[in-house]
């Protein structure tokens, strides 16, 4: 599992770190490496709180990545490896929760296919989607703007209350 | 929960960006996001019918006694996948073997169990239910369920088993059992000669008697046995019990009361036990194994405790024993404790007080120095003063040095001709 947590951390972040350096933003692309280095260590050591900190910045340097016009199925697959390995590090978690007798092999296991169901399943849609070209009316493209908005108002403040209640 | 709000608020902003900058490459990258959460929120299991049952090995144990747990799932719903159960053990429980947390993942109609073994401080301890984590496939949604297994834990006090205690209170029951009870009547100790009545067997007959006075002839008596009325009163006052690191003499305090309650009904007496710390916690007399279980029961509860009332021992409720019976101090005695002792001496009680050695329980758990020898000397020098004048009031007092074994200390009593007398009192 490490393996492939590790191959999904380093696709995560390598693939718009490499879109970076193209660009000639080499710093940019270092700090993507080494988030990645940190990622992969902090699964290492086994330390619970990094995994939502990497997928926050994972998911970030993937978007922010997309102006800079790479080929778009890059980033899409970067941000699949980079929920796919948030995914990992937390089921690593999990599993720490169970004891010597438990038949943790099966759980890994279909757990790994699972989640490669998922890969394949959301990767090949999201592809797909770039195949139809995003057309929306100024009306629609307002009103789906306004509900999006709403939506990340309500979020953010539940996630606040949230952080308060346990914090 | 909070994955799922990360999770969503990452969707939004995707969303957001990409709706406002006209970027699809953004809305393609938050549809993953979006597959997952609702995977995720779908494969939550809607169905949850699970069976959970805990069964003992034994719901009463002595202390350091091992008991296994066995705790039993049936899943009678529909597929629970990573399913955590939790058996959160209360404190005091040490886990020995096994483990009480697990993770499984039960197909629909399956069943699985588990062993595990734990041990414990004597305390008493309802294990009322145990948790269950259930989660999507995913693990982003989890539901907290407690499933009820109303099943409880007593581990009792250690009881030594003791051959006997002598004691003589001035008043016994009706019963026949093994304490004098000072009349005549049929018994094995000699207690006296009269006149003779007819009926007597003629080998009480006493024949020396009869032939120095022809008038009539004389038969011996012998003395009564009968049971008695105890109390053990269980000091728990906090003032008088000390605490050092993790012991407390007042487990000493209780193993003496388990021992000698557990003696003294044995022996076929009426027992009841009084608490006297935080609040009076008061076990009604009774005869018999019953009796004992209760106050075996009753001890496994008792913690010391302060309280403004019952920090001294004048208010001693004594009314709630039977006039003239036998009390059982179990304490390890206070500087103002003797003269309230000396006033229930002399309301007719007879006193036996038990008393776990304070000086020598802290001293030993102290690092050996000049300084710590000489204040110990200095304090069982006032507590021999104390124990002194308790003996001088006819009380029977057993100052038990904790190091040794209570059969050991108390044995002796069970040998003592009935006069009142200090048990192991001597110099510092």
């Amino acid at each position: 599992m490490k393996g492939l947590f590790g191959f999904l951390v380093f696709a995560g972040y390598g693939l718009p770190a490499w879109v970076y350096f193209r660009s000639g933003l080499f710093v940019v692309g270092v700090a993507c490496v080494l988030l990645a280095a940190i990622w992969f260590l902090s699964f290492q050591l086994e330390l619970s709180t990094y995994p939502t900190a990497g997928l926050i910045l994972g998911m970030g340097a993937n978007a922010i990545a997309t102006w800079l016009h790479p080929h778009p199925n890059m980033l899409i697959l970067g941000g699949l490896s980079i929920l796919s390995a948030w995914d990992l590090a937390r089921f690593q978690r999990r599993l720490s929760l169970a004891s010597p007798g438990d038949d943790v092999a099966d759980i890994v296991r279909r757990h790994i296919w699972r989640l490669l169901a998922f890969m394949v399943s959301s990767g090949l849609l999201s592809m797909g989607a770039m195949w139809f070209p995003l057309k929306l009316g100024f009306g629609v493209g307002v009103v789906l703007f306004v509900i999006v908005f709403v939506g990340l108002v309500q979020m953010t403040r539940k996630l606040l209350l949230v952080g308060r209640d346990s914090g | 929960m909070k994955s799922t709000h990360w999770l969503s608020l990452i969707l939004l902003i995707l969303l957001l960006l990409g709706l406002a900058s006209l970027n699809q490459t953004l809305v393609a990258m938050a549809l993953p996001v979006g597959v997952y959460l609702l995977w995720g929120v779908l494969s939550l299991p809607s169905n949850v019918n699970l069976s959970v049952s805990r069964v003992l090995s034994e719901e009463r144990v002595n202390v350091d006694e091992l008991v296994e747990i066995t705790v039993s799932l049936r899943n009678d719903g529909s597929l629970l996948d990573n399913l955590l159960v939790e058996d959160i053990l209360p404190g005091g429980l040490v886990l020995e073997k096994g483990s009480t947390r697990h993770l499984v993942s039960l197909q629909a109609g399956q069943q699985t169990s588990w062993k595990y073994k734990i041990s414990g401080k004597r305390g008493f301890y309802p294990l009322r239910s145990i948790d269950v984590v259930i989660s999507d496939q995913f693990g982003i949604v989890q539901d907290r369920q407690s499933f009820p297994t109303d099943v409880q834990l007593f581990i009792l006090p250690p009881v030594v088993k003791l051959k006997g205690i002598s004691i003589r209170p001035r008043k016994t029951r009706v019963y026949s059992g093994e304490i004098p009870a000072r009349s005549g009547g049929l018994g094995i100790d000699f207690f006296g000669v009269r006149s003779y009545h007819p009926g007597d067997p003629s080998n009480c007959i006493n024949w020396l008697a009869s032939a120095r006075h022809p008038s009539g002839l004389y038969s011996n008596e012998f003395e009564q046995e009968r049971v008695a009325d105890v109390g053990i009163i269980l000091d728990g006052r906090e003032r008088s019990n000390i605490v050092m690191s993790s012991t407390s003499i007042f487990e000493y305090s209780v193993e003496a009361a388990a021992t000698l309650a557990s003696t003294f009904i044995d022996q076929g007496n009426r027992v009841s036990l009084l608490h006297y710390g935080k609040y009076l916690q008061w076990t009604f007399p009774g005869y018999g194994k019953i009796q004992r279980e209760r106050i075996l029961r009753a001890l496994t509860g008792v913690e010391p405790g302060h309280s403004l009332i019952f920090a001294y021992l004048q208010y001693l409720p004594t009314r709630i024993f039977p006039p003239q019976s036998q009390i059982v101090l179990v304490s390890p005695l206070v500087h103002d404790d003797p003269d309230v002792l000396l006033q229930i001496r002399a309301r007719g009680y007879r006193v036996l007080v038990i008393s776990p050695n304070p000086v020598s329980f802290e001293q030993e758990n102290l690092p050996d120095s000049h300084s710590v020898r000489l204040a110990a000397r200095i304090l069982k020098m006032e507590r021999n003063i104390h124990l002194e004048k308790l003996i001088r009031g006819g009380i029977q007092v057993v100052d038990w040095d904790v190091s040794q074994p209570f059969e050991q200390v108390v044995g002796r009593l069970t040998r003592t001709p009935l006069l009142v007398r200090s048990m192991n009192f001597g110099g510092p």
